[in-house]
C-alpha cells in the first residue's frame, strides 16, 4: 500500500507536465478482426469483449459472457446475485477467471463468483474456451477467462450515476493521472439494487393451479462498495512496474428458493486485492516478469431464523491467498518461456485447511514443416495440503500441444491437452456443517482437444465483408467432484466418475459498410456421463446461440452526438435437464437485450433493456431471474 | 424458414427421461409397499408386493429430491406423498389411475417440513410438522404442531398445539400412528439450530378430541426419529439416533457421545400412559441407530444403524430380542448411508421385514430370502410405505 501510494503521489507529479493530452478511456469498439481473439494464445479458441458492451447500466461480468461463443452462465436472481460460469460444458470450478491477472476462484467452492467482478472498470474481458493461454495458472479443463481492468490513460475525471429497475442504482468517481511513462487511476463506486421482481410462483403445488399466483422476490436486496487503484510506470526504458488495489464489500439478502423465501438470512462478503506486474525487456526477443499478489476474501452468513439449514445462526469462511513467480521468454527461432510460482492459500471454515505450491511451466514452439508453429506446454505443480491433523503432498503434470497453419484465406488451429484440478480446501475439508469434506478426495483429470478453423475477413463488397470461425472440439474427465446428500441433510463431495463431452462452435460476424457489424456464436454441445447408469449432466444445453448486431453511431452535429454504439443481442438456450436423473427439465429460454451509448461533449448517456420479451428464465431450479428491466447511467467526463 | 428454424431448435431440446405413471390394479395380501427412489434431488414411487413382485414402476413418476410416506397406510385405493423439505406439499394419488387427486401445501412462508401423515377417521386426517417458524404470521402458519386436515374439502381445519413439549429444545413432532382410540405422535425434541436436544417423548392423543392423554418419556435417549408398530398392536418400538454433533472436532468423539444417547425403547401401549417395556442402549455398539425400524414378530425389533463416511464405519442392520435385550447384527453393508427404510407389511410370514438398499439399487429381505432389483442406478430406494391398491 505505502509503495502504491508512493507511485500515485510520483505520477500526479508526472501529470502536471503532460506528454500530450489524453481523454477519456476508449468509447468506440476497436476495429481488426470481427472475431478476434485473446492475445495471450492464438491457438485457443475464444474471443473478446471490449467497449460499450462492458459500459452499459447494468451490465454485470455474467452479462458480458453469457453473450459469448461456447459460454453458459449460472445467475441466481437479480443485480448482484451468485453467479459462474461454465465453458464447454465444464463445471465453474474447472475455469479459473482472473482480474488483472489475480484469480478469482475461491478455495472454498472452487468457483469464481463474477457478480463481484467489477465491470465498470474493465477494459476486457478474454474468453478462451478448452485450452487456457501458457500465462494461466493452472490452466482450466474448460478454459479460462481474464479481465483486464482500464489502464492509466491520460489524465482525466468521471463522474457517473446510474438508476434501473428494481430499485438498481450506483453513483462512482473515476480520475486518472498520468503521461505516456507513469500513471494512475483510482475509482470508487457505490451502488445496490432491491431486487423486487415479480415471479411466478405455483406454491410447489403443480397439479392444484389454484394456489399459483405472482410474487414479488424478496430479501434479495443488495448494497455493495467498490475501490480500486491501478497505477502504471515505466521505470526505465525497458521496464515497466503495475500495481493494483482492489477492494469490495457488499451486503446482502439472501433470498433462497422462490419456493420458501427467506426472511431474514444475509450475508456480508469482503474482498481485498493487492497485486503487482513488473516487466523488464532483456533484450530483442526476452522478456522477464515478475507477479506478485496476495487476496483475502471473507463471507460472513447471518441466519437468525435458521432459514439457510447451516446449522448455526452464522456461519464464516475467510480465504487468503498470497502467491509470487516469474516468468522468462526468450528466442526468436525457438521461443521459449519458462516460468515458476510459489503460492500459500489458506481457508478458515468450520475446520481450517491450508495449501502451498509450487508450479514450474515450460512453452516452446517454432516452426515445422507446413506449421506456421507448433508449441509444446507442460507445468508441474508440487502440492502440500493440510487440515484436520492431516497432510498431503501430490505432484501434478499437465501437457498441451497446439499448432497453426494456413491454407489460402483459412487459419487452421489445434490443441490437445491433458489437465487436473486438486480439490478445493473447501471440498477436502468442509465449508459449513451441512456441507461437509471429504479428505480422500482425488483430483479431477481430464483429456481435451479441439480443431478450429477460421477465415480471414471475405469482401463480398466494397462495403461488406464476412468472416467465419467453426470449432470441433471433445473432452473426457475423469473422477470428477460432484456433491452427494446423506439421508440426515449433509452433503459430503465425491469422486463422481467420468464425463465425456463433445461439441460445435461457429462463428460468423459480417460487417455493412462502416457503422453495421453482426455476429452470431452457436455452440452445440453433447454431454454424457460415462458410469453407467443412466443419468445424464444437468443443466447442459444442447444448443445456445447468441446473435448480435452492432451499430456504430456516427458524429451527429445538430444533436450533439459525437459518436455511439447501439447493440441488440439475443441469447437463447435450448431446455436443460435440472438433474442427473433426467426427471425435471428447465425449459428453453432466452434474453433480448439492447444498449445505446453516446457520447455528447463531455457526457455520455447510455440506456439499457435487458429480457425485453419477458420470458420466464431460470438458469438454476428454484431461482427465477428478473423479467423486463431498463438501466439508464450518465458519466460526466472532465 | 421460419419453420426450419423452429424445428432445428426444436430438435436440440430434450424429453424429460421420467416413465410414464402407471397405476396398481393389482391385489395384495397383506397390502403393498410403495418405494420412494430418490437422490435426494429428484425422487419418484415405484409400487412393489412384498413377496417380490413389481406392481408398478413408477406410481409417481416425478418428485422433489425429499419425499416421505405415511407410516400408517390411507384408506384403499390412495396413495398420500409428503413433499417435506421445501416445499412442505401434502398429494393425494388413485392408486389404480396414478392420477393425483389433490394437492395440499401446509405451509406459508416458511418451511414447516412435514413429516407424517395419519387418517384418524372419515373426516380428518393429520399431519406432524417438523419445522417451526420463529416469526410467524398467524397460529396456523407456527409449526411444531399437528395439523388437522379436512379430508373430504382437503382444507386445514385447525392445529394441536406441542410446544408446550418443547422441553429444553422444540418439540418436533415426527412420525405417528395410530391404535384404537389413540394417536401416538412421536417428539424428536431437537433445538432450533439442531445442536442440542431434549430427551425423547412419545404422546399419545385422544382420536376424537385430539386432546394430549399420555406422556412418555424415552430416559437416556435423544433426538428419537423413528417408530414401529407390533403385529398385535401392543407395542410401538422408537428408534432414537443420538445427537449428531458437528463441534467437537473429533469424529471418534462425536460418535461416541452419539451412541450414549441412542437406542431402542419398545413401550407397550395397552396402558396409558404407555410403559417402557424395554431399552436397549446403543452405547456400546459401533453406530447408533438409523432410520429404518420394524417388528419382525411381536419380540423382535429390526432396525438400521449408520455408517460414517468419515471414520470408515459402514450400515447395518441388527435385530434386537425385546425380550433379552440382545443385538445381532443381521446384515452388513459396503458403505455408509446406503441402507434406507424397513417396512414389515406382512407380519407372521415367511417374507417377514424388507428393507431398502441403495448400494445394489433394490428392495431386500431381512435374513436373506431375495431381493427386488428396481431398474437404473440414478434414483435408488431409500424409503418405504405399505398402502392398500
Amino acid at each position: 500500500v505505502y509503495i502504491h501510494t508512493r507511485i500515485v503521489i510520483l505520477t500526479t507529479l508526472a501529470a502536471l507536465r503532460p506528454v500530450h493530452a489524453q481523454g477519456a478511456p476508449e468509447i468506440v469498439t476497436v476495429r481488426g478482426a470481427e472475431l478476434e481473439r485473446g492475445h495471450r494464445d492464438a491457438d485457443s479458441a475464444g474471443s473478446v469483449v471490449r467497449g460499450a458492451r462492458m459500459r452499459a447500466p447494468g451490465t454485470t461480468a455474467a452479462d458480458v459472457l453469457r453473450a459469448e461463443t461456447g459460454v453458459t452462465v449460472n445467475e441466481t436472481g437479480g443485480y448482484g446475485a451468485l453467479s459462474t460460469v461454465q465453458v464447454r460444458g465444464s463445471s465453474s470450478a474447472q475455469v479459473p477467471v482472473y482480474l488483472a491477472g489475480i484469480r478469482l476462484n475461491d478455495d472454498v467452492t472452487g468457483a469464481a463468483d463474477l457478480s463481484l467482478v467489477p465491470t465498470w472498470l474493465l477494459a476486457r474481458a478474454e474468453i478462451y474456451r478448452g485450452a487456457a493461454p501458457f500465462s494461466a495458472d493452472p490452466w482450466g479443463l474448460g478454459g479460462a477467462v481474464f479481465f483486464e481492468p482500464l489502464a492509466p490513460n491520460g489524465t482525466h475525471a468521471a463522474l457517473g450515476a446510474m438508476r434501473g429497475s428494481f430499485g438498481a442504482r450506483g453513483t462512482w468517481l473515476r480520475a486518472a493521472v498520468g503521461n505516456g511513462r507513469a500513471g494512475a487511476i483510482f475509482g470508487i463506486r457505490l451502488e445496490g439494487a432491491q431486487n423486487r421482481y415479480t415471479y411466478e410462483d405455483n406454491g410447489g403445488t403443480p397439479f392444484n393451479t389454484g394456489d399459483d399466483r405472482a410474487r414479488p422476490r424478496t430479501n434479495a436486496q443488495m448494497t455493495s462498495g467498490d475501490v480500486w487503484s491501478l497505477a502504471h510506470v515505466q521505470l526505465a526504458r525497458h521496464a515497466s512496474v503495475d500495481l493494483l488495489i482492489q477492494g469490495v464489500s457488499r451486503n446482502q439478502g439472501v433470498p433462497g428458493l422462490a419456493l420458501v423465501p427467506n426472511q431474514a438470512a444475509s450475508m456480508r462478503t469482503e474482498r481485498g486485492m493487492l497485486g503487482a506486474r513488473t516487466r523488464v525487456h532483456c533484450g530483442t526477443h526476452c522478456v522477464v516478469t515478475t507477479h506478485a499478489a496476495t487476496t483475502h476474501t471473507s463471507t460472513v452468513l447471518t441466519d437468525p431464523l435458521y432459514e439457510l439449514a447451516l446449522l448455526a445462526p452464522n456461519a464464516r469462511a475467510l480465504g487468503d491467498r498470497t502467491e509470487a513467480g516469474g516468468a522468462v521468454e526468450s528466442g526468436e527461432r525457438w521461443p521459449v518461456a519458462v516460468s515458476a510460482r510459489l503460492a500459500r492459500e489458506s481457508i478458515r471454515t468450520v475446520l481450517d485447511g491450508q495449501r502451498l505450491s509450487g508450479r514450474l511451466a515450460a512453452q516452446v514452439s517454432r516452426a515445422f514443416g507446413s506449421f506456421d508453429h507448433v508449441r509444446v506446454m507442460a507445468s508441474l505443480d508440487g502440492i502440500e495440503t493440510s487440515g484436520r491433523g492431516t497432510a498431503s503432498t501430490s505432484v501434478l503434470p499437465s501437457v498441451r500441444a497446439s499448432g497453426a497453419t494456413k491454407i489460402g484465406p483459412v487459419s487452421l488451429r489445434g490443441n490437445a491437452g491433458s489437465y487436473v484440478r486438486i480439490p478445493t480446501l473447501g471440498e477436502l475439508y468442509g465449508i459449513a456443517s451441512a456441507v461437509r469434506g471429504n479428505p480422500n478426495l482425488q483430483r479431477e483429470s481430464g483429456v481435451s482437444i479441439d480443431l478450429s478453423a477460421s477465415t480471414a475477413p471475405l469482401a463480398l463488397s466494397e462495403r461488406t465483408h464476412v468472416e467465419f470461425g467453426i470449432t470441433a472440439f471433445g473432452r473426457v474427465s475423469r473422477d470428477l467432484v460432484a456433491f452427494e446428500r446423506s439421508s440426515l441433510g449433509y452433503v459430503v463431495p465425491y469422486n463422481v466418475g467420468s464425463a465425456r463431452t463433445a461439441g460445435l462452435e461457429f462463428d460468423a460476424a459480417a460487417t455493412f459498410g462502416r457503422h453495421v457489424r453482426l455476429h452470431c456464436g452457436t455452440t452445440a454441445l453433447s454431454s454424457s456421463d460415462t458410469n453407467g447408469g443412466g443419468s445424464v449432466i444437468p443443466f447442459q444445453s444442447r444448443l445456445v446461440a447468441q446473435p448480435r448486431l452492432e451499430l456504430l453511431v456516427p458524429r451527429i452535429g445538430l444533436l450533439g452526438i459525437d459518436r455511439g454504439t447501439a447493440n441488440i443481442g439475443y441469447v437463447y438456450q435450448s431446455n436443460r435437464y435440472a438433474d442427473a436423473a433426467g426427471i425435471g427439465i428447465v425449459p428453453a429460454q432466452g434474453s433480448l437485450t439492447a444498449s445505446l451509448e453516446l457520447e455528447l461533449s463531455v457526457m455520455r448517456l447510455a440506456l439499457r433493456g435487458t429480457n425485453l420479451f419477458g420470458e420466464r428464465r431460470y438458469d438454476t431450479v428454484g431461482y427465477p431471474l428478473p423479467g423486463p428491466a431498463v438501466y439508464a447511467s450518465t458519466e460526466l467526463v472532465l | 424458414m421460419r419453420l426450419a428454424l423452429v424445428l432445428v431448435l426444436a430438435s436440440c431440446n430434450v424429453e424429460s427421461l421420467a416413465p410414464d405413471p402407471q397405476g396398481v390394479n393389482g391385489q395384495s395380501t397383506c397390502g403393498a409397499l410403495a418405494v420412494v427412489r430418490s437422490d435426494y434431488v429428484a425422487s419418484s414411487i415405484a409400487a412393489i408386493d412384498a413377496r417380490g413382485s413389481v406392481l408398478s414402476p413408477a406410481l409417481v413418476p416425478a418428485l422433489s429430491g425429499d419425499i416421505a410416506l405415511p407410516h400408517d397406510p390411507p384408506a384403499q385405493g390412495t396413495l398420500v406423498v409428503l413433499d417435506r423439505y421445501p416445499a412442505a406439499v401434502v398429494t393425494w394419488l388413485d392408486t389404480k389411475t396414478a392420477r393425483v387427486t389433490a394437492q395440499l401445501r401446509v405451509t406459508e412462508g416458511f418451511p414447516t417440513n412435514p413429516h407424517d401423515y395419519l387418517e384418524v377417521d372419515d373426516e380428518r386426517a393429520l399431519v406432524t410438522r417438523y419445522g417451526v417458524n420463529p416469526e410467524p404470521s398467524s397460529p396456523l402458519n407456527a409449526g411444531n404442531d399437528v395439523l388437522v386436515l379436512n379430508r373430504r374439502t382437503r382444507t386445514v381445519e385447525g392445529r394441536v398445539d406441542l410446544s408446550a413439549l418443547n422441553g429444553t429444545a422444540l418439540a418436533r413432532p415426527d412420525r405417528m400412528t395410530r391404535i384404537g382410540s389413540r394417536v401416538f405422535v412421536l417428539l424428536g425434541r431437537l433445538a432450533r439450530d439442531f445442536q442440542s436436544t431434549d430427551t425423547g417423548l412419545v404422546v399419545g392423543l385422544d382420536t376424537t378430541s385430539l386432546a394430549l392423554t399420555s406422556q412418555t418419556e424415552l430416559s437416556g435417549f435423544r433426538n428419537c426419529v423413528s417408530l414401529a408398530r407390533s403385529p398385535s398392536n401392543a407395542r410401538i418400538a422408537i428408534g432414537c439416533s443420538g445427537l449428531f454433533r458437528t463441534n467437537t472436532g473429533d469424529p471418534s468423539k462425536s460418535i461416541a457421545l452419539q451412541r450414549q444417547e441412542s437406542g431402542i425403547a419398545v413401550l407397550d401401549v395397552r396402558t396409558t400412559p404407555p410403559s417402557i417395556v424395554r431399552a436397549i442402549s446403543f452405547a456400546d455398539q459401533a453406530t447408533a441407530v438409523g432410520l429404518g425400524l420394524g417388528f419382525a414378530n411381536e419380540d423382535t425389533v429390526v432396525a438400521t444403524t449408520y455408517g460414517d463416511k468419515e471414520l470408515g464405519l459402514v450400515d447395518s442392520i441388527v435385530s434386537v430380542s425385546v425380550r433379552s435385550g440382545e443385538i445381532t447384527r443381521v446384515h452388513q453393508a459396503k458403505r455408509a448411508f446406503v441402507l434406507g427404510d424397513i417396512a414389515c407389511p406382512c407380519p407372521g410370514s415367511t417374507v417377514s421385514c424388507v428393507y431398502t438398499d441403495a448400494e445394489r439399487g433394490s428392495v431386500e429381505t431381512i435374513g436373506g430370502g431375495g431381493g427386488l432389483q428396481l431398474d437404473g442406478r440414478v434414483l435408488l430406494p431409500r424409503m418405504l410405505g405399505g398402502f392398500y391398491p
